[in-house]
C-alpha cells in the first residue's frame, strides 16, 4: 500500500492558488467598493459577500473567477432582475469602463455582471441577491430578461463545507481540491465543471461512505464514491442534491458526449487509483497518481515521484542495494 | 560537488520506511509514529522514533505506557527497547519496516517468555546519566573485591587510580582524592536505574547513604553479575536536596586480564612460548612488538648495534632510545607497554658469531627469527637449523621495499624454496644510491609501511609454526609494487 503522504503534501501545494490568493480579494474588494458607492444599491441595502469555491477554499490554480454574492435585503418586490442587472452593469462599466485594447470590463451574463481584471488575469461574478420569502435564503436572477429568480443559499454552502472539513480531520478540503483537480485532468475544459464535482464530493461524505487516515486514503475512497455518482447521474439521472435548499439539485450545462465520458473516466480513475493505493512499489503507486493528477494551471505536473524513483517510475540505480554497495567489505569486520 | 545522492538515499529511505509502518497501521503524530505491535494477545502500543541519522542509525522504539512493559535488561533508560545491538547493524536491516517490526513483536516475546538464552551484555552503565566528570575511573582486582571501602587518587592523563583504604572520617573539599564503596549487587534481573534501587540491597550497617551525605564517599564501584559474567561501573554519588542521585563515571578495569583481553584467540597457546629475534632492525623490532602483543611472554633479542636518529622513522622506538643498542631498546619499549616484565626479555647486544651461539638460540627457543637481511647470518641459521631438525623464520624486504618474503627454512615437508619473485626494477630506472658517513652499506629506500607490512607477516607464520598450525610449508612471498588486485563483479 502506497500513501506517499509526501507527495500527496506536495501535489496539495502545487495546485493551491498562489498569487491569485492575495489578487483575488483585492479584486472583489474594488468591485464591492463600487456597488457599496452607488445610492440607489445603498437605499437598497447592499451588502456583498464572497462567496464559491475561492471563498471555500476548494480552488485550484489557477483562480479565473471569484464570486461575490451582492444581498439586495431591501430590493422592492418590482424591481425586475432585468432591472437590477442593467443598475449594476451602469455602476460597474462606470467605475471599470474597457480596458487598454478598448474592450469593455464589465460584460452581462444570464444571472450576473462580470468584470475582468486583466492585471490579474481574473475576474469578478457580482450576483445580485433578494431575499426568498422565507427569510432565511436567498433568490438570484435565473434568466434576467425573464425575470425568473431562483432559490439560493451559498452562504450555507460555505458553513456546510467548513463543518464537513472539521467533521473529516481536515480532510474534506483538501481531497475536494484533488479531486477537481482530477476532473481537470480528465476532462479539461470540458463539462460537468469542477462545482459539480465538488457537490458530488459533498454528497459522498455526507452519504459516510468515504473515510480514510491520510491524503491518499481519502483521495481513493472519495474518488470510488464520486466515480459511482457521477455513473448514477448519467447513467440513472440520479441528481446530485444541492445541500443548501431543500429539495433542490445540481443543474449543470453539459451535452450527453461529455457526460458519457465524464462517467467513464472517473469509473476508469477510481480503479487506477485504488491499483495505486494497493501497490506496494512507492514509484508504480506514483507513475498512476501523477496520471490521475495532471498538470496544474501553470502547466507543471501536479504529483512529484517520490525521492530514489526515475520519472518513469524506476527505482534509481543509487538506490538497488545501497546497503551492500555502501560496504563492499561486507559484514563481520573489525577496524 | 553536491550532497544529491545522499540526500535522494535518505529521503527515499525514509519515506519508504514511513509506507511500511503506515502498511501496519502505524498513524503519524508530532515527532513519531504510533501504533500496535507484538503477538496477538501480546499486543502493546509504541511510538516508533527516526532519529537524524536514519536510515544510519536504527529506529527507537518506546511503549506509549512506560510501564505496559516489564523493565529489563533490555529497555534503556528512557524507557526504549534495546533493539539493536551495537554489533547488529549489518546491511542497515531496519530500513524495511515489516523486518523491524517484526523484530520488535520478537522483543516482545522475548520480554513477556522472561529473555531465557540472553546475552549477558554488561552495560548496566546505560541506566544511569552521565556524570559531568570527565576523568576515567580505574580499579584493579584488589580494588573489586565486593563491600569493602577504597580510594580514588587522580593521576596522569585525567584518570583517578583505585587502591584500597579505609573511608575517611572528615569530609574533603578535594576532587584529586575522592573516598568509595565497592558494591556487589550479585546477580541483577532488573537493572537499577536509580540510587534508591541500589541502596535497597545494601547492608543496613555500612550506612552508605549517610556516609555520602557526609561525603566521604563519593564514587560507588557497582559489581553485578549477568549469568556467569561480572561487570563493574563506577557512579558518581552526590546528596541533593531530592536524595541522594547518582551518574556513571567513565570506568575501566586496570587489570591483567583486561589489559590482554584484546591479544587474540592464540594468546593462552602463546603466553608459555619462546621466540629469539636476531636482528632488531626495522623489520625485527615491529616483529618483536607484535610478537609480544600477540601473548608470546619469553623474548630473546639479539643484535649488536644501536639506535641512531637516521633508525626512527622505520624502527620501532622513538627519539628517546637514540643511542640505547637495539636491543635495549626494543626490550624497554615492551616492558613499558605490555604485561613483560625485564626478566622476560633477554637481551644480547652483539652480533651471533658461532655456530654454537645459534645452536644454542635454537635448542633453547620454540622459534628463532631471522629478521637479520644478512646472507651469511641467513645461510648458518639455516644449516644449523636444518642440523638440528628444527625451522627458523626468516624475513627480508627485497629491492629497496618493492616486495617481502618470509621463508621457513629448512621447508616443511621437504617443499621447494619459494621462486623468487621478479624483481621491479627489471626495465625501470635505478636511482643513484644514498650513503651516510661512514663505511656502511647503502641507505634502502624502504618505505616505513612496507617494513610493517612484511612484518605482520613473518609474526602470521611464526603464530602458524608456534601453534603447530603453519600457513605454508614453506613460507609467503609478495610483491608491494604490483597495483592491487582486481576482483571483476
Amino acid at each position: 500500500m502506497a500513501h506517499l503522504k509526501q507527495q500527496f503534501k506536495d501535489a496539495l501545494s502545487s495546485i493551491e492558488p498562489g498569487k491569485d490568493k492575495a489578487n483575488a480579494p483585492e479584486a472583489h474588494q474594488l468591485v464591492r467598493r463600487a456597488l457599496e458607492a452607488d445610492p440607489k444599491l445603498a437605499e437598497y441595502g447592499v451588502d456583498p459577500v464572497l462567496i464559491g469555491s475561492y471563498k471555500r477554499n476548494v480552488s485550484i490554480k489557477r483562480v479565473k473567477d471569484v464570486d461575490v454574492f451582492v444581498r439586495l435585503p431591501e430590493l422592492p418586490s418590482d424591481v425586475t432582475s432585468k432591472d437590477i442587472l442593467d443598475r449594476f452593469f451602469t455602476v460597474l462599466h462606470k467605475e471599470f469602463s474597457t480596458d487598454e485594447e478598448g474592450h469593455r470590463r464589465t460584460k452581462r451574463q444570464d444571472r450576473s455582471l462580470q468584470v475582468s481584471f486583466p492585471d490579474y488575469d481574473l475576474y469578478v461574478d457580482a450576483v445580485p441577491a433578494r431575499p426568498h420569502w422565507d427569510g432565511k435564503t436567498w433568490e438570484i436572477p435565473q434568466k434576467g430578461t425573464q425575470n425568473k429568480w431562483v432559490q439560493t443559499n451559498p452562504e450555507s454552502l460555505t458553513t456546510l463545507s467548513s463543518e464537513m472539513n472539521t467533521r473529516h480531520s481536515e480532510f474534506y478540503v483538501p481531497t475536494v481540491k484533488l479531486l477537481r483537480q482530477t476532473r481537470r485532468a480528465l476532462l479539461g475544459g470540458a463539462k460537468p465543471g469542477g462545482f459539480f464535482i465538488e457537490m458530488a464530493t459533498y454528497q459522498a461524505f455526507k452519504s459516510g461512505s468515504v473515510s480514510g487516515s491520510d491524503h491518499a486514503e481519502y483521495y481513493v475512497s472519495a474518488l470510488e464514491e464520486v466515480a459511482r455518482i457521477v455513473n448514477d447521474f448519467v447513467l440513472l439521472g440520479i441528481p446530485v442534491t444541492d445541500p443548501t435548499v431543500p429539495g433542490q439539485s445540481i443543474r449543470i450545462r453539459a451535452t450527453e458526449e461529455e457526460l458519457n465520458k465524464a462517467a467513464t473516466r472517473f469509473a476508469d480513475a477510481a480503479s487506477t487509483a485504488r491499483v495505486a493505493l494497493k501497490e506496494e512499489n512507492e514509484g508504480n503507486a506514483a507513475t498512476e497518481f501523477r496520471k490521475l493528477l495532471g498538470k496544474n494551471g501553470d502547466n507543471e505536473t501536479v504529483f512529484p515521484m517520490p525521492p530514489g524513483f526515475n520519472e518513469d517510475g524506476t527505482k534509481r540505480s543509487t538506490i538497488i542495494s545501497a546497503g551492500a554497495r555502501t560496504v563492499p567489505a561486507g559484514t563481520r569486520t573489525f577496524g | 560537488m553536491n550532497l544529491d545522492a545522499y540526500t535522494d538515499y535518505v529521503a527515499f529511505t525514509r519515506q519508504h520506511f514511513e509506507e511500511g509502518l503506515l502498511r501496519a497501521g502505524f498513524v503519524e503524530a508530532e515527532t513519531e509514529w504510533r501504533g500496535s505491535v507484538g503477538p496477538s494477545g501480546n499486543q502493546v502500543e509504541v511510538a516508533v522514533f527516526l532519529p537524524e541519522r536514519f536510515p544510519f542509525g536504527p529506529p527507537k522504539v518506546r511503549p506509549t505506557m512506560e510501564n505496559s512493559v516489564l523493565w529489563s535488561w533490555h529497555r534503556e533508560l528512557d524507557g526504549s527497547l534495546c533493539l539493536v545491538a551495537e554489533d547488529d547493524h549489518d546491511e542497515l536491516w531496519w530500513v524495511e519496516a515489516p523486518a523491524f517490526l517484526d523484530h520488535v513483536s520478537e522483543w516482545l516475546q522475548q520480554a513477556a517468555r522472561g529473555w531465557p538464552d540472553d546475552r549477558p551484555d554488561l552495560d548496566l552503565d546505560r541506566y544511569f546519566h552521565r556524570s559531568t566528570d570527565q576523568r576515567v575511573y580505574l580499579y584493579d582486582e584488589q580494588a573489586s573485591v565486593g563491600n569493602t571501602f577504597i580510594r580514588f587518587r587522580q593521576d596522569k592523563n585525567n584518570t583517578m587510580r583505585a587502591s584500597r583504604g579505609t573511608t575517611v572520617q572528615k569530609a574533603r573539599n578535594s576532587t584529586k582524592e575522592f573516598g568509595g564503596y565497592v558494591v556487589d549487587l550479585g546477580e541483577v534481573d532488573v537493572p537499577p536505574r536509580t540510587w534508591a534501587d541500589i541502596s535497597a540491597r545494601i547492608q543496613p550497617q555500612v550506612d552508605l547513604d549517610s556516609r555520602i551525605r557526609r561525603r566521604e564517599v563519593n564514587v560507588v564501584l557497582l559489581k553485578y553479575l549477568r549469568g556467569s559474567h561480572e561487570g563493574i561501573i563506577a557512579l558518581k554519588v552526590i546528596s541533593t536536596v531530592d536524595g541522594i542521585e547518582a551518574r556513571r563515571l567513565t570506568s575501566a578495569a586496570n587489570t591483567a586480564t583486561a589489559r590482554s583481553a584484546r591479544a587474540g584467540l592464540q594468546q593462552t597457546l602463546l603466553c608459555d612460548k619462546r621466540v629469539a629475534i636476531i636482528g632488531l632492525g626495522a623489520l625485527g623490532s615491529f616483529s618483536a612488538d607484535m610478537l609480544a602483543r600477540a601473548g608470546v611472554r619469553h623474548l630473546t633479542l639479539v643484535d649488536g648495534d644501536v639506535i641512531l636518529p637516521g633508525n626512527i622513522v622505520r624502527h620501532l622506538v622513538g627519539r628517546e632510545s637514540i643511542g640505547l643498542p637495539k636491543v635495549d631498546a626494543v626490550r624497554a619499549y615492551i616492558v613499558d607497554r605490555y604485561e613483560h616484565g625485564a626478566e622476560d626479555i633477554d637481551v644480547f647486544s652483539q652480533n651471533l658469531a658461532t655456530a654454537g651461539q645459534v645452536a644454542r638460540l635454537i635448542k633453547e627457543h620454540d622459534l628463532v627469527v631471522n629478521a637479520s637481511a644478512d646472507f651469511s647470518t641467513t645461510a648458518l641459521l639455516h644449516v644449523v637449523a636444518e642440523s638440528l631438525g628444527a625451522n627458523i623464520i626468516s624475513v627480508v624486504l627485497q629491492d629497496d621495499g618493492s616486495a617481502y618474503r618470509v621463508d621457513v627454512l629448512p621447508t616443511l615437508e621437504g617443499v621447494p624454496p619459494l621462486p623468487p619473485l621478479p624483481t621491479s626494477q627489471e626495465g625501470s630506472q635505478r636511482l643513484p644510491d644514498l650513503f651516510e658517513a661512514g663505511c656502511g652499506s647503502p641507505i634502502s629506500p624502504t618505505p616505513p609501511h612496507a617494513v610493517m607490512e612484511a612484518a605482520a607477516a613473518a609474526v602470521r607464520h611464526c603464530i602458524g609454526l608456534l601453534t603447530g598450525q603453519p600457513l605454508h610449508p614453506a613460507g609467503e612471498s609478495r610483491s608491494l609494487a604490483a597495483p592491487p588486485e582486481r576482483h571483476d563483479l
